[in-house]
């Protein structure tokens, strides 16, 4: 496997919404690469016959009524924490578009 | 022998007996702290205020349970409400959860006191405590070296006596680790059986509460409090939850336990290794039988964690956005999109950067990554 280039780790940086400086996208390229060519071991496993396991607690289908649980803390505490104003009872943000 | 020095049952006992109040004993945990903090930094903030009243309230109505008057850290990944809780991140400085976490409503329920948050690892992301953004933390028993993560905080302060008991996570060894380092007791429970409500999430599948304190005992009875299904975590089964106490008077005879060969090869030092083996006699000499076993694929146990683990991160880390809660960045830019890579640009550390990117990568963007490895190969 070859290095990830800085090319590459902006793009992934801009996906998952993460402003890098010019070093940091340098910094980040050569230890990604060395993360990856450590993973890269997991090619030579044969997983042919391996059940995937997806969880380990054995439950199915956990289900509860179709209702608001207001008893641990009210929609005005929630908005309280927010650093952003709040307008009408919602949190108003940059624009979208 | 200072009141900050006994263990659960000890302090418990002298509580139910009158020797002391839980006043004293939370000062004397308080003046340790105060005293240690500025070289050892296993809490990040010291709830003096609120200790003492949690105290004097427990005083006045004569301590009930076991952990009635008992002053405790808690990682500073558990929301205590009107409590600043960070996940030792800058992104989240500031924010006070309007909610108690399910454990930590539980504890309080039990006259628990809060003594404050202890440090870890960013979003409990490391094995040293530090990637924090309150600085290390420092093994108090050498100050040179580091005191395992992510609850180095949490296995610090109890091994230093700054408190009584504490409580952490682990997902990958966090609770395991460090209090093997520090030389304080901790366990990790089965997943599922402490509620994961309130606790700021690393990796869901794996994340695990568990306490801390100076011997098993104290764990059982910590154990004892938190453990159980909770309707606001539908991954906790409806199992009874067993009398831990009780079952410290049993014995080990004819328990089998496997030893993991894999366990003992490359990379453990001599001593470490001896020090194991000693323990595993002792078990032996009191009835245990002990059984050499394979685990053949631990040598990439590491790698399929490197896969699996920043995929549940990076998902669990996508809600750090700089709007419901947490900073606004130094500048907003011009719109939505530029606001949230500003914020986590400024906000998240290196360690949690890395791993968001990887996730990003191995789970995210199933299209990108594959157009990457077919550049890379």
């Amino acid at each position: 496997m070859s290095k990830i280039t800085k090319e590459q780790v902006e793009k992934v940086a801009k996906l998952a919404r993460l402003n890098l400086t010019p070093d940091e996208l340098n910094k980040f390229a050569d230890q990604l690469s060395s993360i990856f060519e450590h993973v890269d071991i997991l090619s030579e496993v044969d997983t042919d016959g391996t059940q995937p396991t997806s969880q380990v607690t054995g439950l199915t289908n956990v289900m509860r009524d179709d209702e608001v649980d207001s008893d641990f803390c009210s929609k005005d505490e929630l908005l309280a924490v927010t650093p952003l104003p709040v307008e009408r009872g919602q949190i108003k943000v940059k624009k979208v578009l | 022998m200072d009141l900050n020095q006994l263990t659960i049952w000890e302090a418990h006992e002298g509580l139910k007996a009158k020797k002391f109040s839980s006043e004293d004993l939370t000062n004397a945990c308080i003046k340790r702290a105060r005293e240690r903090n500025p070289e050892v930094n296993a809490f990040v903030e010291i709830t003096e205020d609120f200790a003492l009243e949690q105290a004097r309230l427990v005083d006045k109505d004569g301590a009930a349970g076991p952990l009635s008057g008992i002053p405790i850290g808690i990682k500073d990944l558990f929301s205590v409400k009107g409590y600043e809780t960070t996940a030792g991140s800058k992104i989240l400085k500031g924010y006070k959860p309007p909610f108690d976490a399910t454990a930590v409503a539980k504890l309080r329920e039990a006259g628990a006191v809060f003594l404050g948050r202890t440090n870890m690892d960013e979003f409990a992301c490391g094995s040293s405590t530090e990637h924090s953004c309150y600085g290390n933390t420092k093994n108090p028993c050498d100050l040179e070296r580091v005191p395992g993560g992510s609850s180095g905080g949490s296995a610090a302060a109890v091994a230093d006596m700054m408190c009584i008991g504490a409580i952490g996570t682990d997902t990958g060894g966090s609770i395991r680790q460090p209090v093997s380092l520090c030389g304080s007791t901790g366990l990790k429970p089965t997943y599922g059986r402490v509620s994961r409500f309130g606790v700021i999430a690393m990796a869901s599948s794996w994340d695990t509460v568990g306490p801390f304190g100076k011997d098993v005992k104290d764990l059982a009875l910590m154990l004892q409090v938190m453990a159980g299904n909770d309707k606001r975590d539908s991954t906790t089964p409806e199992r009874p939850v067993p009398d831990y106490m009780a079952a410290l008077d049993k014995n080990v005879k004819g328990l089998k336990i496997g030893i993991p060969k894999e366990y003992f090869g490359e990379g453990v030092e001599d001593e470490t290794r001896d020090m194991v083996m000693n323990a595993v006699r002792s078990l032996e000499k009191q009835g245990a039988i002990l059984q050499e076993v394979s685990l053949p694929m631990t040598k990439y146990a590491l790698a399929v964690y490197y896969v699996s683990m920043p995929a549940e991160l990076s998902a669990n880390l996508a809600r750090y956005d700089g709007i419901r809660f947490g900073i606004k960045p130094s500048e907003d830019g011009s719109d939505l999109e530029e606001y949230y890579r500003n914020v986590r640009g400024e906000g998240f550390g290196d360690e949690i950067k890395r791993r968001i990117m990887i996730g990003t990568l191995t789970c995210g963007v199933t299209a990108l990554f594959h157009m990457l490895v077919s550049e890379w190969d």
